[in-house]
């Protein structure tokens, strides 16, 4: 993985463009401290920049690469799995390799293929590519979005582009500002709605689409892949025997862990102790044996905490490696202002701040790369939401059920409004969004959830929303994806454009592991396995109440079976508690975020609620936060942070390298 | 300052009321929370409220509730919580049998009797 980062239709002097390329490598160096480099073209108004993280060839594969000629350019960020059967065709017809880097092949096929050269790629990626001949910049983003993309349009009609959106405001052209609809979208479904971020005038390149920026300076977004599409296809040619399916799924998840090993350096593995992670870490064993490097998250609270599984699966497989790293409430209080300024977007769990103290630990035991089991909760339906949308559509089928609507309890019996002595009331609540049957069917329940948090909006900020609804608008952006689908499948589609995409992967995810240099590597996503896994009949995932099926088939046996037969724990860390303190003390940011006055210079909350609220949870013991309360406090905060203190953050990294930063000057 | 709860099915309801606006929606006016609907249908609380809420009732009121007395015709609007309240409070202060009798000529909209558990026999 690496910081990519660069911009088209800005002039200026060699110098000038130099400048700007050492302003955005500053901000970028957690993406790559291995190597750093850029490529000017001022014929052009053009500059691509990276910063490298090396893994595949350490010491060849410096970036940007070109192809033999120089008219054609690159900066990668990810990687490209299957890049050795690549680089032997190309080889074959005649391409030249100057190193063994995966990232030398993309020019190569792009010019071998041309633009839909990314289809017949596996990997997680994001390619710049910059076409001289034809005056014409590509942006590719990998099939899920796990490696990021931020871009923004300049008044002049420049672009600039950078994994991460500091990277755009390190040129100071434009300032962070936090966009109002992308709060509502927060407030709404947790994520920002699909290419859209957190900052008035940045975008993001959806998951699974390229943009083409033409000579003429108009940019065009294109999708290259479909998972509807990808599905549909693969049923035509899907086998309906059992022992078939479950060697197919054996093969794709065995293949997809295998694959993500690839690398120069050694690769660990993120065990939580669920089924996911411990067949990775089960399948990472058979390859690299016993000194296989694991990672946990350990939490001194006990209502979080999984060690207890992780330790099955060490002794299991006899990990010899195993490293957990024990939190505490107040370490999540004390980084949380780092993990918001990595994460760039409004959070609603501290979840991501335990990640990011992690990935400092494997750096420092000089571990580069890890596996994580990300995604396979969406591909085999996992969540409790499929099974919520399940039930409500059976109980539907028949409203004046009494016994359909308490199959309800099953589903989260970690929460007490769902054990038996609340179902009744909980019923209740669900019977409001019974009837309700649009696209988004089956998130209605967490619309109604988020839909709490919007009291804490100032008047005057509602009514700058001018009745914009982002539920319509995530609706019109998933558009056709829903209509081709069956319910649970619409269901996967929709977690994947929201939370895993939006959260998952990328503030708890890439962003996370990222701040220090650790690139997470996600075999689950792998898009052969998830095309596989959404074409199979849906019994195979969910029948019931039972979840993951097929996974827990596959690979069941190889598995303690207090491991296999597990059920979702949800991977979660404390909220209230990280900024609020038994013995009365907060954390020292909390009262000057949430001040009256800050909160009118940022002019998004209601002070007189927000001052509400504090009251609340300073007088409320600990153990009773709710899940509202919870939410509310990283909402709050997070936007707070964002709005008054990523500026300077960003201004406090800029440490500019121009001794070690290699330009390479074409020329006119 | 805060109401204490005094006796009556108005003045329990009112002191309900203003537990819910502190706790759950905080903005606007307390007048404007409606004594008759389904809080938890209007999505005024949520349903992890109604686990907050229901043991403030018991705390804060001195009553028990058993599980089987957890339902909408008890929990569903203010007023019926508010009757529940007074009904338990009658009853676990040695009066009983009020329950068939509706304790609130305010309420307006359709009701159905609340359900009060007597020992064993409404199981």
């Amino acid at each position: 993985m690496c910081g990519i980062f660069g911009y088209r239709f800005i002039p200026g002097h060699e110098e000038e463009h130099r400048e700007r390329l050492l302003h955005m490598a500053s901000v970028l160096r957690h993406r790559g401290p291995d190597q750093e480099g850029g490529v000017i073209d001022p014929k052009h108004d053009l500059a691509l920049g990276a910063c490298r993280l090396a893994i595949i060839d350490v010491r060849g594969g410096s970036q940007p690469v070109s192809n033999e000629t120089g008219d054609i350019w690159a900066v990668v960020n990810g990687e490209i799995f299957d890049y050795l059967e690549h680089r032997k065709i190309l080889s074959q017809a005649g391409h030249r390799f100057r190193s063994a880097c995966d990232s030398e092949v993309i020019v190569h096929a792009y010019e071998e293929y041309g633009p839909d050269f990314v289809e017949r790629i596996d990997g997680q990626f994001v390619i710049v590519i910059w076409d001289r001949r034809e005056g014409v910049l590509w942006l590719y983003r990998d099939r899920f979005g796990i490696c990021p993309l931020h871009y923004a349009r300049t008044p002049d009609g420049g672009f600039i582009f950078g994994s991460e959106a500091k990277a755009i405001f390190s040129l100071k052209i434009m300032e962070p500002k936090v966009d109002g609809r992308a709060l509502d979208q927060a407030f709404s479904y947790w994520t920002n709605a699909p290419g859209h971020t957190c900052f008035e005038g940045v975008r993001e390149i959806r998951p699974a689409h390229r943009l083409r920026l033409d000579r003429n300076g108009i940019l065009h977004e294109e999708r290259y892949w479909s998972l509807p599409e990808s599905a549909a296809a693969q049923r035509q040619s899907r086998s309906l025997d059992p022992d078939d399916i479950e060697q197919q799924i054996r093969e794709e998840v065995t293949t997809a862990v295998q694959s993500r090993l690839v690398a120069d350096v050694p690769v660990g593995v993120y065990l939580s102790g669920g089924i996911d992670s411990s067949i990775i870490t089960l399948l990472a064993r058979e390859t690299v044996g016993p000194d296989l490097q694991t990672f946990s998250v350990e939490f001194e609270d006990p209502v979080f905490d999984e060690s207890e599984f992780q330790e099955i699966v060490r002794h299991a497989l006899a990990l010899k490696n195993h490293c957990a790293l024990r939190i505490t409430a107040r370490d999540i209080g004390v980084h949380f202002p780092t993990a918001v300024y990595h994460a760039e977007r409004i959070l609603f769990r501290s979840a991501p701040v335990p990640l990011l103290l992690l990935s400092k630990e494997v750096r420092n035991r000089g571990i580069k790369v890890i596996l994580s089991g990300e995604g396979a909760d969406e591909v085999f339906w996992g969540y409790p939401l499929f099974k919520e949308a399940m039930i409500r559509r059976y109980w539907r089928r028949n409203p004046t059920s009494k016994v359909r609507p308490r199959l309800l309890e099953r589903i989260f019996p970690f929460m007490p409004q769902y054990s038996g002595r609340y179902v009744q009331l909980l019923i209740e609540s669900y019977r409001r969004t019974l009837d309700y049957s649009g696209p988004l069917d089956t998130h209605v329940t967490r619309f109604a959830s988020c839909a709490h948090q919007k009291k804490y909006y100032a008047p005057a900020f509602r009514a700058s929303l001018h009745g914009y609804d982002p539920i319509t608008h995530l609706q019109e952006a998933l558009g056709n994806d829903l209509e081709q689908v069956n319910y649970l499948q619409r269901a996967q589609i929709i977690e994947q454009e929201t939370l895993l995409s939006g959260y998952l992967l990328s503030s708890q995810g890439d962003r996370m592991s990222m701040a220090h240099s650790v690139e997470a590597r996600i075999p689950y996503l792998k898009h052969s396995l998830v095309t596989a896994a959404i074409a199979l009949p849906d019994h195979n995932k969910l029948l019931g109440l039972k979840d993951k099926r097929i996974l827990r088939k596959a690979f069941g046996d190889s598995l303690p079976s207090s491991i296999a037969g597990r059920i979702k724990h949800p991977y979660q860390a404390p909220d209230v508690k990280a900024f609020f303190y038994d013995n009365g003390q907060e954390a020292d940011y909390v009262d000057e975020l949430l001040h009256r006055k800050r909160l009118e210079d940022t002019g998004f909350f209601d002070p007189a609620v927000v001052a509400q609220f504090l009251k609340k949870v300073r007088t409320t013991p600990a153990e009773r936060f709710s899940t509202q309360d919870n939410m509310t406090i990283v909402l709050l905060l997070s936007t707070q942070l964002l709005a008054l203190h990523f500026s300077r953050q960003i201004e406090r990294n800029l440490v500019l390298h121009p001794s070690t930063f290699h330009v390479s000057l074409l020329s006119p | 300052m805060k109401e204490t709860p005094r006796s009556g099915v108005e003045g329990y309801a009112r002191h309900i009321r203003q537990y819910i606006f502190d706790n759950f929606v905080m903005s606007g006016d307390v007048g404007d929370i409606p004594l008759d609907v389904s809080l938890l249908q209007e999505g005024i609380v949520d349903s992890y409220g109604f686990v907050e809420l229901t043991e403030w009732v018991e705390k804060e009121f001195k009553i028990s509730i058993v599980d089987e007395e957890l339902v909408p015709e008890n929990f569903g609007s203010i007023h019926r919580m508010a009757r529940f309240v007074a009904l338990k409070r009658g009853q676990e202060g040695g009066r009983s049998g009020s329950a068939s009798k509706p304790a609130d000529p305010a309420e307006s909209g359709p009701s159905a009797p609340p359900r009060i558990l007597h020992g064993k026999e409404a199981v």
